[in-house]
């Protein structure tokens, strides 16, 4: 539910750049938004300050006008009681300061205006009778003059303060008015400040976090994925609900993920009916050899028994020949194994000096073939070895036979130490030859299946051309290495470490193995 | 002198190992597929069975895994014989119970010394 907005963001038909500018200007939007409030906000308190602050004004003048009316209306009044001629042009005057303070008011007055014509009014009604009493008192009618001055004078005075009280109360009331409504649009406006302030946040973290999940959700969908194709696995496929650049990513990455898939199930189809057809071939292959090894034993055990001896090298001419041919078959069967990863390791203990023995007598044959001389120096103890011991035996034994098949006349010697220098301690084993040796280029190609140095050694030798890479990796297999030292036309070093105690088996170091990339130090 | 029963369905495999074997001076009894041949061990009560793997209607794990459930024929001792020498054969056929295992083409003087290894190892007990 939470996550419905990256989800509509996600399924919009924008590109991700249209996106994230369109978050970028709602962003600025809002800012300016909000900034047009704040500024329409302060506009008002603004406005309604200079609104009472004319009222203080306005209020005052109606103050100074209702004290100065009070003043002279009764300084007028007290004037009009003496008849002397100083008075009346006293009463007089103020009769026309007050029309001067009136007429200053008219500008704050328009709000009054009825209350300003009526207070005019009655001035003008005021000032037509004291100009008349002082007309009447001047002709020395002072009864006249007192009559009208209480029938007329008094209610005018009386009229024109109630008037300007009124004036002054009305202007005071609307002050108060004023007051409490700035304080009332200040309270509103700050809660509209904050509103927008708040609402603002909000709609930008939201507008944020909308984009980013949208964005981030995908590539962090995709980045498992990858990880899971990385590690072979081509099964799934990654589901993202975005309309963008991401979705068209997914839609790539899914289907590079099915080509992959189908890729590696060809591959992988192929290497089964390779290693079918190898095993199958070996097997059909291996039935007639059967028969013609064993003939020929037999045909030569008769010549033997019937002493028809002239038979019996052209026998073991066919018999040498079967058994070469089986070789060849076991070779290449052994290394397509490997190279599918068919081989296991199954370690078990065992005596390496017993192991030496037994592979030196095995190899004897050989060595006396062409007149070698083998010679063993290793350590008496070396002790108990946790290893394959079939594959052990058969470096050892490719190793000799490699030697002999290239030493005439020669020594050819096995020297074995244990190497006690990391964990559980290393087989070291040289097998030294006096033969035709190789040259650098020889050495480049010697650890590549179906490489001896070149064809006239392979015919001159015979052989498969598979041993040393079939015993290179065996070594790899076990945790070990094999090394090289040559020279041409003195003889050849082959050094093989092995660990004593056999670690897991390694899955990578048969893939590794078959890349042709030996290592040397020559 | 021993008796060897061969179960061995390649004819030309069967005749060179029986006239190897009794030209060495074993008697030798055949049968040519798994299922006789667990027939014949119960009847002929041979002192070593050479066992081929691939026998047609039973194969040779299958009949040496009943061989060796018979208690009258568990105590014979078993050579297994393939001519696939894959990886794992060895343990398969350890697996079903056989003795020993060797491969096809089998190394006739090789053969020989298991064969009186584990002759000699019945005659002990």
């Amino acid at each position: 539910m939470r996550d419905w907005l990256p989800r509509v963001v996600a399924r919009a038909p924008f590109t991700v750049h249209t996106k994230l500018i369109g978050a970028f200007f709602a962003i600025v939007a809002l800012l300016i938004i909000f900034g047009i409030v704040v500024l329409q906000v302060l506009g008002g308190i603004n406005r309604r300050s200079e609104d009472i602050g004319k009222l203080r004004r306005k209020v005052a003048a109606f103050r100074q006008l209702q004290h100065n009316t009070t003043n002279q209306l009764y300084g007028m009044t007290t004037a009009l009681l003496s008849p002397e001629e100083r008075m009346l042009e006293s009463a007089l005057r103020q009769l026309h300061e007050f029309r001067y303070d009136l007429e200053r008011l008219q500008f704050v007055t328009k709000d009054e205006a009825e209350l300003y014509n009526k207070i005019g009014k009655e001035h003008e009604q005021l000032v037509e009778v004291i100009t008349k009493i002082v007309e009447l008192t001047r002709e020395k009618k002072f009864a006249r003059a007192r009559e009208l001055r209480i029938t007329r004078t008094v209610p005018l005075a009386d009229s024109l303060e109630r008037l300007t009280n009124e004036m002054v109360n009305r202007a005071e009331a609307d002050m108060e008015t004023k007051i409490d409504e700035s304080n009332q649009a200040y309270l509103t406006s700050r809660w509209v400040v904050i509103g927008f302030a708040v609402g603002s946040i909000g709609l930008a973290v939201l507008l944020g976090y909308a984009v980013s999940s949208s964005l981030m959700g995908p590539v962090k969908l995709m980045d498992e994925r990858l990880r899971q194709i990385a590690l072979g696995d081509f099964s799934r496929s990654v589901e993202v609900p975005n309309r963008d650049e991401l979705g068209r990513l997914a839609n790539n990455l899914n289907r590079m993920s099915e080509e992959l898939r189908d890729l590696y199930q060809k591959i992988e189809a192929a290497s089964r009916h390779k290693s079918d057809f190898l095993s199958n071939m070996s097997h059909e292959l291996r039935t007639p050899l059967n028969a013609i090894i064993g003939y020929s034993e037999m045909l030569a055990e008769d010549a033997e028994a019937r002493d028809q001896k002239g038979f019996i090298p052209d026998l073991q001419k066919i018999r040498a020949s079967g058994k070469h041919l089986l070789e060849l078959i076991n070779d290449i069967l052994d290394l397509s194994k490997i190279e599918a990863g068919k081989v296991e390791l199954f370690p078990e203990t065992f005596n390496v000096n017993d192991l030496i023995r037994e592979v030196a007598g095995t190899v004897q044959p050989l060595i006396e073939k062409n007149s070698n001389i083998l010679a063993i120096n290793c350590d008496d103890n070396l002790g108990a070895m946790y290893a394959d011991i079939t594959k052990v035996r058969q470096i050892l034994f490719n190793l000799l036979s490699n030697a002999c098949k290239f030493t005439e006349h020669g020594t050819i010697t096995l020297d074995a130490v244990k190497d006690h220098s990391e964990g559980t301690g290393w087989l070291s084993v040289n097998v030294t030859d006096t033969g035709i040796g190789m040259t650098e280029e020889q050495m480049k190609k010697l650890f590549q299946p179906f490489s001896q140095a070149d064809i006239q050694t392979a015919r001159k030798f015979g052989g498969t051309g598979l041993g040393l890479a079939i015993t290179r990796q065996f070594c790899e297999m076990m945790g070990g290495d094999i090394k090289v030292r040559s020279e041409h036309g003195r003889g050849t070093v082959f050094t093989v470490r092995l660990p004593m105690a056999a670690p897991p088996p390694k899955a990578d170091a048969i893939s590794s193995a078959t890349s042709g990339d030996s290592s040397k130090s020559v | 002198m021993a008796r060897i029963l061969l179960v061995e369905d390649n004819e030309m495999n069967l005749d060179m190992l029986s006239r190897r074997l009794k030209r060495k001076g074993y008697d030798v009894v055949i049968a040519v597929d798994g299922e006789a041949g667990v027939t014949m061990a119960a009847s002929e009560r041979p002192d070593l069975i050479l066992m081929d793997m691939s026998l047609p209607v039973l194969d040779g794990w299958e009949a040496t895994r009943q061989l060796k459930d018979m208690p009258e024929t568990a105590a014979i001792p078993v050579i297994a014989l393939t001519s696939h020498a894959m990886e794992g054969d060895r343990e398969k056929a350890m697996g079903a119970g056989c003795d020993d295992y060797d491969t096809k083409p089998v190394d006739f003087e090789r053969l020989l010394v298991k064969i009186e290894a584990l002759l000699k190892k019945q005659e002990k007990p």
